[in-house]
């Protein structure tokens, strides 16, 4: 089913980012018709301006909910099918995490923490499970890129160039905007060129976070699950989904021990920027708690799928 | 076609309008959107209506035929027919319900 050559470029680069974003057993199945179909829809004026976030809710659904579509498509390892959930989990817990450090980071929190020992034993908690997660993240991809090594089973990873391409152009761009940010002088952020240096920063950390995940899903799902690598993937997922839950009680307890020993540290007039309010401090803690549900969810379906592996093989 | 104030439009779930478009035969997915469009008033994005074509050849409530010049027909299973005739008979319960209900109001 080949197009004509060039008839996929009048998609535009954007449906293109979202169609080869699509999980691999997606796009061995789907892929050539919906070109066909959006293409369709194109010459015959049927596209609308909301087409590319259908496109994206569709992305996102087939990457988090692969056992509700069919099974011959999907991937067959049973573990496997629980990363992407996890993945997206892990940088969900980053990015709140990141965004609860960046917030408490001034010196009146620093000077309540040094004041009320609660504050501080909450936020060396989230340090505490941060450091960990990222440690048993390490330890369970090394059975995976062992195996990579090997290249066992014919296994070929291939990535899509916007994969490598966003996270590295992220970074080189955020490089930029800290070193122009060091260039001008003082630095407060309610200056207009730092808050946009801030967002600019923010964003291209959450693209370069996202685009991250995308390539390690990617990877994850290529690798055939032998079973040392189906073992150390269930045992990550399950420390990452205690960590994050965890995590979330840690930032949790912070608020609430902050609520009652300082409430003027969170009901301050400014900006949400700079100091955190209560509102910007919940943002963060429901973001961690997201981060909680997806990893634990997914360490509960690994467990029971390797749980019902063990029952059918006896 | 207006938009219904309820619903803004989407009368059903995207499954129910394709096994409702399947039933009158098989179609490719620019066919389903264009027959859908024309008896529901919903235009289906792609995204959507590959997501639920995925879920229903998931759960063998349709099937995909044979590629036909380089388009994928799809068709509805048995199982599909009996699932859309069961769902049809609750609505067409609760259409006839809700116009006695008008009626006698």
């Amino acid at each position: 089913m080949k197009r004509p050559g060039g008839a996929d470029r009048e998609l535009g680069w954007s449906v293109r980012l979202l169609l080869g974003s699509y999980p691999r057993w997606w796009r061995l199945r789907y892929d050539d018709e919906m070109r066909d179909t959006l293409l369709a829809l194109r010459e015959d004026g049927g596209w609308r301006r909301g087409g590319c976030c259908d496109l994206l809710r569709g992305l996102v659904d087939a990457w988090l909910h692969p056992t509700h579509f069919p099974t011959e498509h999907r991937m067959t390892d049973r573990t496997t099918r629980f990363v992407p959930r996890a993945a997206w989990g892990l940088l969900l817990f980053v990015l709140a995490g990141s965004a609860f450090a960046k917030l408490v980071e001034d010196p009146p929190f620093t000077a309540a923490a040094r004041q009320h020992q609660a504050l501080s034993w909450w936020g060396d908690a989230l340090v505490v499970c941060a450091v960990a997660t990222a440690l048993v993240m390490t330890v369970a991809t090394l059975p995976s890129f062992a195996a990579l090594a090997r290249s066992r089973s014919g296994c070929r990873v291939r990535l899509p160039a916007p994969l490598v391409v966003v996270p590295v152009s992220a970074l080189a761009v955020s490089a930029t905007l800290l070193l122009a940010r060091q260039v001008a002088d003082g630095t407060s952020v309610h200056r207009p060129s730092h808050v946009g240096a801030f967002l600019a920063l923010a964003l291209v950390t959450a693209l370069g976070g996202i685009a991250s995940t995308l390539a390690l899903v990617r990877v994850a799902t290529q690798v055939p699950e032998e079973p040392s690598i189906a073992r150390s993937r269930t045992a990550a997922m399950v420390a990452t989904g205690v960590l994050t839950g965890l995590g979330a009680v840690a930032v949790l307890g912070w608020t609430l021990t902050a609520e009652a020993e300082t409430p003027h540290l969170l009901h301050t007039q400014n900006g949400l920027l700079a100091t955190p309010t209560l509102l910007t401090v919940l943002i963060a803690l429901a973001g961690l708690g997201g981060a909680a549900v997806l990893c634990g969810s997914s360490a509960v379906g690994a467990l029971s799928s390797r749980g019902a592996a063990q029952r059918s093989s006896r | 076609m207006a938009k219904d104030p309820l619903t803004g439009g989407r009368y059903a779930e995207p499954s129910v309008l394709i096994l409702t478009s399947l039933a009158g035969g098989p179609k490719h997915g620019y066919a389903l959107i264009q027959d859908i469009q024309e008896f529901a008033g919903v235009l289906l994005g792609a995204g959507t209506l590959y997501g639920a074509l995925a879920r229903l050849e998931g759960r063998n409530l349709i099937r995909a035929l044979d590629v036909d010049d380089r388009r994928r027909p799809y068709a509805m299973t048995s199982k599909g027919s009996t699932a859309l005739q069961e769902h049809l008979t609750v609505l067409a319960k609760i259409a006839r319900i809700g116009r006695r209900r008008l009626a006698t109001s």
